[in-house]
């Protein structure tokens, strides 16, 4: 649960994080172009993109790391560009980076980052440590990449703050801990706290998060559930032919897209599956799998073209 | 701010100390040296190359223990040292956060980073002036041992000046930090300023343009009479205002 001070900050209307048309540039590389999103209170939302997309850079600007050039971001009501100091008084934030102070302990450490939020909750975070196999005396200079991951993303937790942050907080992360870390934000949402992560990781994004959104090129190109994304994408189907295909050697239509080479190639198409097995049955196929409607076939369908 | 001024000074209490114990030995080693070097100075003065050298010297053989005891502890001890300390604890004062990659997690607590550049200043100015007191003090003590004496007040006074001096250094090297993505860069500059500057005033015509013609000798041979040198302790400070306030505003400006 929110603590009290933080509770009565927050009005029931407004959304915990607001971006509307931020835009950033490094130079003459534009990282961030009109993105516009809003994020409510007990919320899970992913931010997915290929690397360089402009998901860490959107998350730094809700903490003052980077100033945006134009737009604005709010933090539970509160100008994040104008007003950092607040806003990061509201926010947990674990950045992905995973250098830590060699020196201290991880219980030094979460004493450390938590000591600036005014509703910390330390207890919490010890219990986390535990929770997750983190050794609280150890130094952090001896400790694993992932370890150092949990440490990130127990401080992020035990700031008690109504918004959490994480750019990429299952990276690293063996099975049971992702799990764990999984159930931990739920229940934070539970209690009405906002989580905004990136991640690389489609299947944690798609049993987490009551929304994702999609950025390419510094724009939110697609935003919405799992399922509802899926519908908007079209239909998959991934083909293995008994003998390597040339491109021209498969069927052409107007919404179909192919994907693959040699024997493995899939189709994206927004035909009903009879009307499209029926075209492609004189092909020596070997085998056919349905896609299904998963965020990993969105992203394919969204950035295959990138890849190629 | 206790947690920043914690975080931080746990990093520099060895360095700290270590830096102490340095400048201490030196400071005894030249107290109980004396007596041999007293009865030698007009024979090591004819060895020294050095005109400017040579001027220290001769102001040893005219006015006695004073000044040998401000070569050794403020003009040699606490510039060199103090240098050095400066440049090992106060270079990664911001650019070890980028050095290390650790700024981001740091600047993205709810604390101003103004408020983290003067702690961590306060923090290292005591870690860099307390041993210069302390050691100082300690002569007072030990002198006696030599059959001299050391006034409370002159000494107390030299120890204030050298520490506005050290103080300009830091604030030097704080700004080097600021704008530096790696701390041995900002060390080097600041160890590489100070041995030019040092060079420079072993050679005579251009010597009283040097840092060191402001912690020599005859500065603190006035400040044995008790005329402090309010002058140039006003500009360490002015100096080190500004630059601290440019540290501030670079700080501030700089994206991670």
């Amino acid at each position: 649960m929110l603590n009290p001070p933080l509770r009565h900050t927050l009005m029931l209307t407004d959304p915990a994080v607001l971006f509307e048309n931020v835009s950033h540039a490094f130079g003459a590389q534009q990282v961030l172009q009109g993105v516009s999103l809003r994020i409510e209170q007990g919320e899970i939302v992913g931010l997915i993109g290929p690397n360089g997309a402009g998901k860490s850079t959107l998350l730094r600007s809700m903490v003052g790391i980077i100033r945006p050039d134009h737009g604005t971001v709010q933090v539970c009501g509160t100008d994040a560009v104008r007003n950092a100091l607040e806003a990061r008084r509201h926010i947990g934030y674990a950045p992905s980076e995973t250098a830590l102070y060699h020196q201290m302990t991880s219980e030094q450490l979460l004493a450390f980052a938590i000591a600036f939020h005014p509703s910390a909750d330390h207890a919490l975070g010890l219990s986390l440590l535990d929770k997750l196999g983190v050794p609280h005396a150890k130094r952090l200079g001896a400790l694993s990449h992932g370890m150092k991951r949990k440490i990130m993303l127990v401080q992020a937790i035990a700031c008690g703050g109504p918004v959490i942050v994480l750019d990429e907080p299952t990276e690293a992360l063996d099975p049971e801990a992702r799990r764990m870390v999984e159930s931990e934000l739920r229940s934070q949402a539970a209690a009405g706290r906002a989580v905004l992560f990136s991640s690389h990781d489609l299947t944690s994004v798609e049993r987490l998060c009551h929304r994702a959104a999609f950025l390419r090129r510094g724009t939110i190109v697609r935003a919405g559930g799992a399922a509802e994304l899926a519908a908007e994408t079209g239909r998959l189907l991934h083909l293995e032919f008994r003998v390597p295909m040339d491109r021209d050697q498969l069927p052409v239509h107007a919404a179909w897209r192919w994907q693959g080479q040699a024997t493995r190639w899939s189709l994206h198409h927004n035909d009903p599956v009879e009307k499209v097995l029926a075209v492609i049955a004189e092909l020596p196929i070997n085998g056919i799998r349905d896609g299904g409607g998963s965020l990993e076939e969105v992203f394919d369908a969204l950035y295959g073209g990138d890849a190629a | 701010m206790i947690a920043i001024a914690r975080q931080y000074a746990r990093g520099l209490i060895w360095l700290s100390l270590g830096y102490f114990i340095i400048l201490e030995a030196a400071l005894v080693a030249a107290i109980f040296y004396w007596p041999k070097f007293r009865d030698n100075t007009p024979a090591l003065a004819k060895l020294v190359p050095f005109q400017s050298l040579q001027d220290l010297l001769t102001a040893v053989q005219q006015s006695g223990y004073w000044p040998y005891f401000a070569i050794q502890q403020w003009f040699k001890g606490c510039s060199l040292f103090g240098v050095a300390a400066i440049a090992f604890m106060g270079s990664g004062i911001i650019a070890r956060e980028a050095d290390q990659r650790t700024a981001e997690f740091l600047f993205s607590r709810p604390v101003s980073r103004r408020k983290v550049l003067r702690v961590r200043t306060a923090v290292l100015s005591f870690a860099v002036l307390w041993p210069v007191y302390v050691s100082s003090i300690s002569a007072i003590w030990l002198s006696p041992a030599v059959d001299e004496a050391l006034p409370w007040a002159a000494t107390l006074w030299a120890s204030t000046y050298m520490a506005c001096f050290l103080l300009t250094l830091i604030t030097a090297t704080v700004l080097l930090s600021v704008i530096s993505t790696h701390q041995m860069r900002a060390g080097i500059i600041i160890v590489g300023i100070i041995l030019l500057s040092f060079a420079q005033y072993l050679i005579q015509g251009i010597d009283q343009w040097s840092l060191f013609a402001t912690i020599d000798v005859w500065t603190f041979m006035r400040i044995g009479v008790g005329e402090y040198p309010w002058m140039a302790s006003g500009c360490f400070l002015t100096a080190s205002a500004a630059m601290f306030a440019l540290a501030e505003l670079l700080l501030k400006r700089r994206n991670w």
